[in-house]
């Protein structure tokens, strides 16, 4: 006689396992992977090492944390309302590459 | 439905994704060089601008490098690759059908949006791709997927990137030469230049008997596109692969046997690899090892093919028919330049004939792929390989000015500056 066990009676509970790319990434064809350098920001939330999401395909709202092209390199910046216009804190000229929408950080 | 068909054409494609993530290098003249970095395979607009041709070997335009400070790099396919993907994806989101013609192009039907105004259609389309994925594109819209590209040129010197030629097609079609028609090759251009035909228009106007006669029913095709009767249809589901060929010239003169063998197991591996990813398998293996002619010295060049008991595609039967089969072509003596992989017999996977017998350590053979297909798919290609592709590989292609994978390698990230 062989015995093959008994139905798993939770199976029908089953459900997909937790996927952080369903969270993290909303349009992954538009969606890019930075990595932070230079001094930890408070102001910004972000440490240097950190991994940056950012999605190209959304369009930045006030207080929108962003990756802007400034003098040739990439940094990041907040957008800030000023009498009714979205603006980058930076001096010179900028381009908003896109909006990060999510921070992976490892604590050190 | 009347049929309307919208080319989208990536700008100088390799160029543009070396500065996708590169706000350094706007307006900045980009040449990409082949495999090997021996020749020009792509250039921007600016480099076009000074001169630069495709193909041109590197060594002839160092003086303009120096002097302009143009930007060079080696092909970086994996880049290319991905980046390719991401504006397909995002052109597909306007579209209900598409074909991806080539890694740079695809034809999108637009006779769905008829009733749209499609300039301002492609404009939406194109600036989408520019800001989502950071690739320009030029769209031309038309009737025919032939007038399509004929549109696209025209597009490409707008500043809008978008030109719908239904209307026109006329005015352009006489002044755009029969040799850049799609389909035409230079074969047909020298025969059409004979009997007087210089320009597209000219070329409709031939009697279809002549052109059936003198080119086929592909070189009717052709005309019949050009005067706006569709002849091609879009093909959204891409032929299964009927064979692969992974083939590249060596980074320095290779003569011994070893390093040839390394060589052709590394491109192996890349096939079987690629293969196992499409569900695919082979049933026959041709490898081949040639001098280069346009060097001096002793030439030689041959190839043998085997056929493997049962369809494979596991990198260890592979291995062990190269090493078995290399010595039927291997001549000493000789300063090989290029060698390659090709399996000209494809199959599904799945329809492998049944072999009772497969053996215990084939089914490990197997499971040992798939553990290593698996690490190479989290940590980066060729993190674990056989040792029969060798360790340091001074046959390897060079690629001196490779840029950082940037959206397939965890080390390779764009970086961000906090300030």
């Amino acid at each position: 006689m062989k015995f093959t066990g008994f139905a798993n009676p939770s199976e029908q509970f089953a459900e997909k396992r937790l996927d952080l790319n369903t969270l993290l990434v909303r349009h992954p064809a538009a969606t890019f992977l930075l990595r932070a350098k230079g001094e930890d920001s408070k102001n910004l939330g972000i440490c240097s090492g950190d991994i940056l999401v950012v999605d190209r395909s959304i369009q930045p709202g006030d207080n929108a944390l962003v990756v802007a092209a400034v003098e040739g390199t990439l940094r990041l910046s907040r957008i800030r309302a000023k009498n009714g216009k979205l603006l980058l804190p930076i001096a010179g000229e900028a381009r908003v590459v896109g909006v990060v929408t999510a921070v992976i950080h490892f604590p050190g | 439905m009347k049929s309307i068909v919208a080319l989208a054409d990536c700008n100088s494609f390799y160029a543009s994704c070396e500065r996708a993530m590169r706000p350094d290098l706007d307006g900045c003249p980009i040449v990409v060089l082949s495999n090997n970095d021996t020749m020009v395979v792509a250039a921007s607009a600016e480099a076009k601008a000074m001169g630069i041709d495709l193909g041109v070997p590197l060594f002839k335009i160092q003086p303009l490098i120096k002097k302009h400070g143009i930007a060079v790099f080696s092909s970086n396919y994996t880049l290319y690759a991905d980046l390719s993907e991401r504006v397909m994806e995002t052109m597909a989101r306007f579209v209900m059908r598409y074909e991806v013609y080539s890694i740079d192009e695809a034809f999108l039907s637009l006779s769905e949006f008829a009733d749209l105004d499609l300039t301002h259609y492609g404009k939406t389309i194109r600036e989408a791709v520019k800001r989502e994925v950071g690739i320009p594109v030029s769209v031309g819209i038309a009737g025919t997927k032939t007038l399509s590209k004929v549109a696209t040129k025209v597009a490409k010197k707008l500043p809008n990137g978008v030109y719908d030629i239904r209307g026109n097609e006329k005015a352009i079609l006489e002044k755009f030469p029969v040799e850049d028609v799609w389909g035409i090759g230079w074969q047909y251009t020298k025969l059409l230049h004979r009997w007087g035909v210089s320009t597209a228009l000219d070329f409709t106007r031939l009697p279809e008997r002549w052109v059936q006669k003198h080119m086929t029913v592909d070189g009717l095709r052709t005309q019949m596109e050009l005067k706006g009767i569709p002849c091609l249809p879009l093909q959204e589901i891409r032929p299964t692969r009927k064979q692969m060929v992974v083939s590249r010239g060596f980074g320095k003169v290779v003569g011994v046997r070893e390093e040839l063998e390394e060589a052709l197991c590394d491109y192996a591996t890349l096939a079987a690899w690629k293969l196992r990813r499409e569900g695919l398998a082979a049933k026959t293996i041709s490898i081949f090892i040639m001098t280069s002619p346009f060097r001096s010295g002793p030439q030689y060049a041959n190839i043998t093919t085997a056929r493997f008991p049962e369809a494979t595609n596991s990198t260890v039967a592979f291995i062990r028919i190269i090493r078995a089969i290399l010595p039927r072509i291997y001549r000493s003596g000789y300063a090989y330049r290029k060698a390659g992989v090709i399996l000209p017999e494809l199959c599904n996977e799945k329809l492998i004939q049944g072999n009772l017998f497969v053996s215990f350590l084939e089914r490990k053979e197997q499971r040992l792929l798939q553990a290593i297909d698996k690490i190479n798919d989290r940590w980066g290609r060729e993190v674990v390989h056989f040792g029969a592709v060798g360790l340091v590989q001074p046959w390897a292609m060079r690629r001196e000015r490779l840029s950082p994978c940037f959206t397939t390698n965890w080390g390779e990230l764009p970086v961000a500056y906090v300030s």
